[in-house]
């Protein structure tokens, strides 16, 4: 950085070259969250770009040494509250590394149908988002339009829009009726409808294309070097989704393909999403079909129970939680879990020294990993297509900020 | 559930200096990317571990899928070589552990903080145990309570 000079009155100024000007991104909420770039420009090509995150940091890992175990689950999906299901996941799936304990066979297959409809309102946001960017507002009305379809699924399973709170270790904390499936086989049909639509009057929509087309090229080596994560890894060649990798949940009674490009653009990171998209409806139209009866609650947990909570289980179908909950103590150790979200891979690292809350957490968001792109990718290109190469990595601050 | 098994799936570094040599080692062997990078603080031996995750993008029948680097480093002056050149996906995470514990990362490109505002966080470590959260719902605590830290 430049030297800053006191010209008086309080006032600094940075002396820079006659051809380079700096300007600043955000951070007012440039698009989908307050961050900024900080920029310079030799006429309006970039020739430096400098992501200023931060700006919506909650202090989330310090905060979880204050809390219950328990209590952790609320605090991390407010994450990324539109994948909230994916991100509780991850961490209880690491808690229950350390309490040694799994979930039932129907519990798994209903934190997966959470996942797969969390992960298609995650896409069809991330591309509203993009749509606005580029000056699409049809895009950004109808893909923010059918997203609310995913969100009453969810709501329907898990009794909240966004943040579910619906993982809770050993299984989870409402069952489902036949008649969700009905509801969940309808929703689908009009989004596997949409997606024609989408494609049409938006992606392949001659001014949306000639902005996202052969922009921001991201290689395979280079998105392996900078462990960039998610579809935008996969629109880069990487063959890599942790779903196959590491199967949680119940991804490994499912048949299902992890949808691959070359070409590493704007557009072929926007075909990634859509492709994406139909993969999770082929998996939640497998899961609806083959979910097994029985119990959506570990039996070591099950045992716990008073003749109050079983009623309640018995009648409304939803667990109320056994008082063991409020004061778990996972031995001392350590445990991580992992879990693909729409927007990429989560990673949480719990250390347990044997209290009732964690000596320490660690969390890694997919945006947090893709925000090294910001500082890399609008390198060499025009501060007119920044918007595209911003829209098209799908990053959500207050998921990078943590 | 995956995770768990019997490869070792870890490496303890005593002298913070090696670990750009294990980090070497390990790139050869496959594992291309850093997942995580931070530290754990362990003030009652006055030492912070330096934690690093690694997985592979490339080789996908790599065992343990992911790998762990432990870095004992010195509490009152924790310096370590950059990992930036070996692994360029740990640039941003250092950053990060560098303003949240205080660690020095030997030639880094551009060591500053990266979440936290350089200026009300100057030499102070949230992330480290001696770092104190300040209550600030006084109106369920008496000032006495608030004056004394509140929760750790």
């Amino acid at each position: 950085m430049e030297a800053i000079s006191d010209i008086g009155g309080g006032i600094s100024a940075r002396k820079i070259d006659d051809k380079t000007m700096i300007l600043f991104f955000g951070p007012q909420h440039p698009s989908s969250g307050h961050m900024r770039i900080i920029l310079k420009l030799d006429g309006d090509v970039i020739i430096e770009s400098d992501p200023d995150i931060g700006y919506v940091h909650r202090t989330m890992e310090k905060l979880s040494e204050t809390k219950e175990w328990i209590k952790n689950s609320v605090l991390f999906e407010r994450l990324a509250i539109l994948d909230a299901g994916n991100v509780t996941q991850a961490y209880i799936i690491a808690l229950e590394k350390l309490l040694g304990i799994e979930p039932p066979e129907r519990a798994l297959y209903l934190r997966t149908i959470l996942s797969e409809i969390n992960r298609i309102s995650s896409h069809l946001y991330g591309m509203g988002i993009f749509a606005i960017m580029l000056g699409s507002s049809t895009g950004y009305m109808w893909f923010f339009g059918d997203r609310e379809i995913m969100v009453q699924l969810a709501e329907r399973i898990t009794g909240s829009r966004l943040t579910h709170t619906y993982h809770i270790p050993g299984g989870v904390r409402r069952d489902v009726s036949k008649s969700f499936f009905e509801e969940l086989e309808k929703g689908l049909n009009y989004i596997e409808k949409r997606l024609r639509h989408y494609e049409i009057m938006f992606v392949n929509n001659p001014v949306v294309r000639s902005r996202i087309e052969n922009v921001g090229i991201l290689s395979r080596e280079r998105a392996i070097d900078l462990g960039v994560t998610g579809p935008n890894a996969r629109a880069s060649g990487i063959d890599f989704d942790v779903r196959v990798e590491e199967p949680y949940g119940a991804y490994s009674f499912v048949d299902f393909e992890v949808p691959v490009y070359k070409e590493g653009d704007a557009l072929a990171r926007t075909f990634q999403r859509m492709d994406e998209i139909r993969q999770s409806i082929s998996i939640l139209r497998q899961l609806s079909k083959s979910i097994p009866e029985g119990p959506i609650l570990n039996e070591k947990y099950l045992k716990l129970f008073t003749p109050a909570m079983k009623e309640v289980l018995e009648k409304d179908k939803r667990i109320k939680f056994p008082a063991i909950f409020t004061s778990l103590k996972p031995p001392s150790g350590k445990a991580y879990g992992r879990v693909e979200e729409g927007r990429g891979e989560i990673f949480f690292y719990l250390e347990s020294n044997g209290e009732p809350k964690p000596y320490r957490v660690r969390v890694v968001t997919p945006s947090f990993r893709n925000s090294i792109l910001l500082k890399y990718l609008p390198v060499g290109y025009r501060l007119a297509d920044l918007p595209a190469i911003y829209g098209s990595i799908d990053y959500f601050p207050p998921e990078a900020d943590r | 559930m995956s995770g768990d098994s019997q490869v070792k799936a870890e490496f303890f570094i005593e002298n913070p200096a090696e670990l750009p040599s294990v980090a070497q080692t390990l790139k050869e062997k496959g594992y291309d990317h850093v997942i995580s990078l931070s530290a754990v603080d362990y003030p009652k031996s006055n030492e912070i571990h330096l934690v690093i995750h690694v997985s592979s993008y490339t080789k996908k029948d790599i065992e343990p899928k992911i790998f762990e680097i432990r870095v004992k480093l010195n509490r009152d002056n924790p310096r370590v070589p950059s990992l930036v050149k070996i692994w360029p996906s740990a640039e941003f995470q250092e950053r990060e552990a560098y303003e949240m514990f205080g660690i020095v990362f030997e030639n880094h490109p551009d060591l500053r903080n990266i979440l936290l505002d350089p200026e009300e966080f100057s030499g102070v470590h949230p992330l480290r145990k001696d770092y104190i959260v300040q209550v600030e719902d006084i109106m369920l605590k008496l000032k006495e309570e608030v004056k004394n830290g509140g929760n750790k």
